[in-house]
């Protein structure tokens, strides 16, 4: 696998240190991290809470800078936030006084994208996630589930090269988590957009990922790294089967071993 | 589209008929101790003379008063003062509290300085601001500006400093520049903040205003009020109250509605 990467991501040994005001010295919260997301796969990072997770979420987003290694996206390294790179977070953080429509659109104008194709992409992307008909809406009158939608279509419209996703189901029923995921398969299917998942839920990565690394309690280092072996499309039959039970059972171990 | 009807509820206007106990009350007080002499005319008019006097300050169609007629002239006086006071507070406050707001080192600056001002009463610095503006128009603008500026100043602080930092974050990642993130989210998101301080501070432009006035300008609605006093008319004293009452929620209003104005022509992006 390691031959074909030049374009998607490589973290390469990135430590992250934060000083801490309360205790005597530093908070390590990263350990020499290394690893690698290639152009079109779906990654999933999972790890025990508090490990580091959503750090090293936001230093591949660019909202967080690092002391040591490097983090590099088809080929250039990362040192501000940007449209190539997509963020969905855990909740939806719409601007609250923006339409529905204008969310969507939001990143589209900051692009100077025309009026046309600007109409045409924010539909297009609603349709996708199940919108359509909600361009008036203000955030404030959809449910969570509804808002991460949005979200979802807000994040897709900019065609970014990577999406980042931070626990972007966490906050949702048990119901509308499982309806979510099928969508972002969906979605990852029609578009082959390189994704970084981060979340707790590690059925939620093996139903998702094409590769999943586990992270060890803080300061993180990745103890694990393993292929997904189930076939896509996966259904929702699959989290009944053995094997994904199994799987989820020695990652579930792995995890809990870390306290 | 449903959207109109949820997001538009009407507001239905009750009269909370319990809210009038006390006016009712004290208006039939007002009333009888007037109209049997208890107490003079000259320290409290009656209520229907007051009324009649209201009319004609406005109209100038009985010419109870010297001042019959001149309504208009005083309170445009007054609300052009008021409108410069707090244009050039509105300004001042916005930008340096936005400014403030979002860079530690002009909060550093600005800040202990602010506050230090800000520990005197407005009202302090009248025989000061007399001094070296005179007496009139310059003392009144200078006291209405200085009052309103704090309002505006400290309100715009805290609405820009408590911007969540995950809508800047959700900005940059969606390509805004330092100059889109201020006008697309910052400010949308401090607008509630900005709008309570402007709110304030033109409240206080009122307060300021008939200060200012009452030192001896030759127009305004103070300056009506402090004449009136001297010649004994006690009856146009309260009547100017009730205007400037009136002067006070209708700028109210009208800032409030150019800011809704603002809001809906730009779909609530403001540029």
């Amino acid at each position: 696998m390691t031959e074909k990467i030049d374009s998607g991501l490589i973290m390469d040994q990135v430590t992250l240190k934060f000083s801490s005001p309360d205790e005597e010295g530093e908070l390590e919260v990263l350990d020499k991290v290394s690893l690698k997301v290639a152009e079109g796969e779906f990654v999933g990072i999972v790890g025990p809470s508090g490990c580091g997770k959503t750090t090293l979420l936001n230093i591949v987003a660019g909202f967080q800078s690092i002391q040591e290694g490097s983090v590099v996206h088809n080929g250039l390294p990362i040192s501000k936030p940007s449209p190539e790179r997509a963020v969905v977070f855990q909740s939806a953080v719409l601007f609250p006084w923006l339409s529905v429509y204008d969310n969507v659109a939001y990143g589209l104008k900051r692009a100077k994208v025309s009026k046309k194709m600007i109409k045409s992409t924010v539909r297009e992307h609603l349709q996708m996630v199940g919108m359509a008909g909600f361009e008036n809406y203000t955030p404030g009158q959809l449910s969570g589930g509804m808002q991460q939608r949005v979200a979802f279509a807000r994040a897709l419209a900019l065609k970014p090269r990577m999406l980042l996703l931070d626990e972007p189901f966490a906050s949702l029923d048990a119901q509308t988590r499982v309806i979510m995921q099928e969508l972002l398969q969906d979605i990852h299917r029609e578009y082959q957009t390189t994704t970084l998942l981060v979340t707790h839920d590690v059925e939620e990565a093996l139903f998702l990922a094409d590769k999943i690394y586990v992270l060890s309690k803080r300061p993180a280092r990745v103890i694990e790294e393993f292929d997904v072996p189930f076939a896509r499309p996966r259904g929702l039959t699959l989290r009944g089967e053995a094997g994904f039970a199994e799987l989820k059972a020695a990652l579930l171990k792995k995890i809990r071993e870390q306290f | 589209m449903k959207t109109k009807s949820i997001s538009r509820n009407k507001k239905v206007r009750k009269i909370d008929f319990y809210g009038l106990i006390i006016p009712a009350f004290i208006l039939t007080i007002w009333y009888l101790v007037t109209a049997n002499g208890t107490v003079a005319p000259y320290l409290l008019p009656s209520p229907e003379r007051l009324g009649r006097v209201a009319i004609d300050f406005a109209l100038g169609n009985w010419q109870f008063t010297p001042y019959a007629g001149s309504l208009l002239e005083h309170a445009a006086a007054s609300s052009l003062r008021v409108m410069r006071g707090f244009l050039l507070a509105a300004c001042l406050g916005l930008s340096l509290g936005l400014l403030s707001g979002r860079f530690q080192i002009m909060k550093r600056i600005f800040d202990p300085t602010v506050n230090l001002i800000r520990a005197i009463p407005g009202i302090g610095w009248l025989p000061l601001a007399m001094v070296w503006f005179g007496v009139g128009e310059k003392t009144t603008l200078f006291l209405i500006s200085l009052a309103a500026f704090f309002p505006i100043f400290i309100n715009a602080v805290q609405g820009a400093a408590n911007v969540p930092p995950l809508y800047l974050r959700a900005g940059m990642m969606l390509g805004a520049n330092r100059l889109t993130l201020f006008t697309t989210v910052i400010l949308p998101a401090a607008l509630p903040s900005l709008v309570a301080g402007l709110r304030l501070g033109l409240g206080i432009s009122w307060a300021y205003v008939v200060l200012g006035e009452l030192t001896g300008v030759n127009s305004g609605l103070g300056a009506v009020m402090m004449d009136a006093r001297m010649l004994g008319h006690v009856d146009i004293v309260m009547v100017t109250m009730i205007y400037i009452a009136i002067l006070g929620w209708l700028s109210d209003r009208i800032l409030l509605g150019i800011l809704r104005l603002c809001r809906l022509s730009r779909n609530g992006e403001i540029k």
